[in-house]
């Protein structure tokens, strides 16, 4: 069985997203139809007991870290494969996946594009641009003022975020009777089938009582019947457009109330639960968060047409206006500066000045970056200063955390690696030549043992496994 | 709040556990956030044929922005050697460019095994890089901290 396989692809032109790339591989395909290639682990196994491939290298297992526990221990991260394979769902994973920077994982957060169109967080870019100047995925170069905000998506992945516990719930409804015969590998395809029938009908859409045949066509076409929607222009072209090659009857009435309804329900007003005025649906949050104070309350008529027709020019131009509130921190040449300048710097925005250079100019930069990227994001979406503060700071213990375990607890740590620093001194002796030797000869006292450890590495060794 | 690093990783370990590793890739050991252990075989007819090997990833606190720490596993007392290969050195060190300054955060810990094992795949002679001795006696122990001369595109 394995033989047939290939070897993969040529590697040097492995780019791209990680969980978008891999799909080309052979072994998921493979994998959905049930086929045993995969060596590792199902859902089932306990993530510590690493099947396979253990059969040359012996280990002792060690107990996992603290970060590790948490991550076992529920709290797991979403991903883009909480939702079922694509033979159970098509297109849900690669939706949630598409939603997702490349670099940390997450769902964009405040999401830019460079001038190649890649987009990332802001935050995850400025940090990949300040050790490289290129597009990540492509490779092209780029620069922090290559930076552009990208509304579209961060609306997109809001919407999605909203929607997304939904759309999980909905799909692990309806999954656990599929799932076990999915696993079986076989009946899939009659899976498929029946889901196409409902796929091609009219029905799918119309909420209805729960019954279980709604229920089970109700996650599969969302996606697509989404994408078709968002397509026609204006409500006179949906009713000419044939629906869709495949179907048979082509049903523009349903389609069409389905539009009419979306439309009344962006636009429409909704009376507020504080202030109990009429406000539009999309602006209620906002209304709320401001206090049920509208900056532009007092509007027009004309005003009020203008956004029912979707004529949004005078919010654009509000928004454009607090975007300037707002001017974006120039970075600095710390080369340059003075530490008293740094200081300066650092107290215009309350920051802390504790720590040697390096942990300010570190502070400044990462305050800069942090505070831009904010500025990336939409204006409701933004964090204020105090937030921006906290976050700094998380990151600055984060940091901080990682260093002091080096050297910590120094006993337990030359107990656990006393072989390898005998092995290290072995080594080192004949180099040494005639010279050395009489302190080494001993056994090591704790405080060179630290020594070694803290001069030799920046992350924990790792060498006695 | 954990860390970049440690969620990112969280999230290749949980894909990796669900969806399964590439062909001939094997996932050995992730108990923590520091170091994980594959086993990579190259499939197929290669001069590699009937070999494994184990491949040792180490990560800091800034992955995905720097690079993992990749190297091939050495323990000459259990048997376990680095590949015969014109970029591997014998004390496991490998000189690839997307392991130093080709490095993406896009990149995974999946796509480095799946380049490692298409670079052993595509070897036409067995043999060790010309400056190995001398390499590896000077080695840093951190594959990092070496600054590789990349001057075959070929691989």
């Amino acid at each position: 069985m394995l033989l047939r396989q290939q070897p993969p692809p040529h590697a040097i032109f492995w780019r791209g997203s990680f969980f978008r790339e891999k799909r080309n591989l052979q072994f998921r395909s493979l994998l959905e139809e049930g086929g045993d290639v995969v060596s590792g682990c199902g859902e089932t196994i306990p993530p510590l007991e690493l099947p396979g491939g253990g059969s040359h290298y012996h280990h002792q297992p060690t107990l996992p870290t603290a970060e590790m526990a948490t991550f076992l221990t529920g709290d797991m991260p979403d991903d883009p494969i909480d939702f079922p394979p694509q033979s159970q769902a098509p297109g849900l994973r690669d939706l949630d996946a598409a939603l997702r920077c490349s670099i940390c994982g997450e769902l964009f957060d405040g999401p830019v594009s460079l001038s190649c169109g890649h987009c990332f967080c802001s935050c995850c870019v400025r940090t990949s641009l300040s050790t490289k100047q290129e597009c990540p995925t492509c490779r092209k170069p780029g620069n922090e003022d290559h930076i552009r905000p990208n509304p579209s998506v961060e609306e997109a992945v809001l919407a999605w975020k909203r929607a997304r516990q939904h759309i999980l719930h909905l799909s692990k409804q309806d999954t656990p009777a599929s799932a076990d015969q999915a696993e079986s590998g076989r009946p899939t395809k009659r899976l498929k089938r029946t889901r196409k029938v409902d796929y091609d009908s009219d029905l799918e859409c119309i909420p209805g009582p729960s019954s279980s045949a709604s229920r089970s066509a109700s996650i599969t076409p969302l996606t697509p019947k989404r994408h078709e929607r968002r397509k026609p222009v204006s409500k006179a072209l949906i009713v000419r457009t044939p629906k869709k090659a495949g179907s048979p009857i082509p049903s523009s009435d349903v389609e069409e109330s389905d539009e009419g309804k979306m439309t009344s329900r962006e636009t429409d007003l909704v009376q507020c639960p504080i202030c109990e005025k009429k406000v539009i649906m999309t602006n209620i949050n906002r209304h709320m968060d401001n206090n049920c104070q509208d900056a532009n309350d007092t509007r027009s008529t004309k005003s009020q047409w203008a956004q029912l027709m979707g004529n949004n020019k005078a919010k654009k131009n509000q928004t454009r206006r607090e975007d300037n509130d707002l001017e974006r921190l120039p970075k600095a040449s710390y080369d340059a500066l003075k530490d008293r300048v740094l200081k300066d710097m650092l107290k215009e925005h309350d920051l802390s000045v504790t720590g040697d250079r390096n942990a300010l100019e570190r502070r400044h930069q990462r305050w800069v970056m942090l505070y831009n990227a904010n500025l990336d994001k939409s204006h409701v979406n933004r964090k204020t200063i105090p937030e921006l503060r906290s976050d700094l700071k998380l990151w600055e213990e984060e940091r901080g955390r990682r260093k002091k375990h080096a050297v910590q607890d120094i006993e337990t740590y030359e107990r656990q690696h006393k072989y390898e620093f005998q092995r290290l001194i072995e080594q080192a002796r004949p180099k040494q030549g005639t010279k050395p030797s009489s302190a080494r000869d001993d056994t090591p006292e704790p405080g060179s043992d630290a020594t070694i450890h803290e001069s030799s590495d920046v992350e924990r060794p790792t060498m006695s496994l | 709040m954990a860390s970049i690093s440690a969620k990112r990783l969280a999230k290749e370990l949980k894909e990796i556990q669900t969806e399964g590793c590439p062909v001939g890739v094997n996932l050995l050991r992730a108990d923590d956030f520091q170091t994980w252990l594959f086993s990579i075989e190259v499939m197929g007819e290669s001069l590699y044929k009937g070999e494994v090997q184990t491949l040792q990833f180490r990560f800091d606190s800034n992955y995905p922005i720097s690079s993992p720490a990749v190297q091939f596993l050495v323990r000459e007392n259990e048997g376990i050697r680095a590949p015969i290969h014109p970029h591997v050195y014998s004390n496991g060190h490998i000189c690839a460019s997307i392991l130093g300054t080709e490095w993406s955060p896009v990149l995974s810990v999946v796509a480095v095994c799946v380049t490692l094992q298409s670079m052993l795949a595509s070897c036409k002679k067995k043999e060790r890089p010309v400056d190995n001795d001398r390499y590896v006696l000077h080695a840093p122990e951190n594959p990092k901290k070496t600054q590789f001369h990349y001057d075959d595109d070929t691989v």
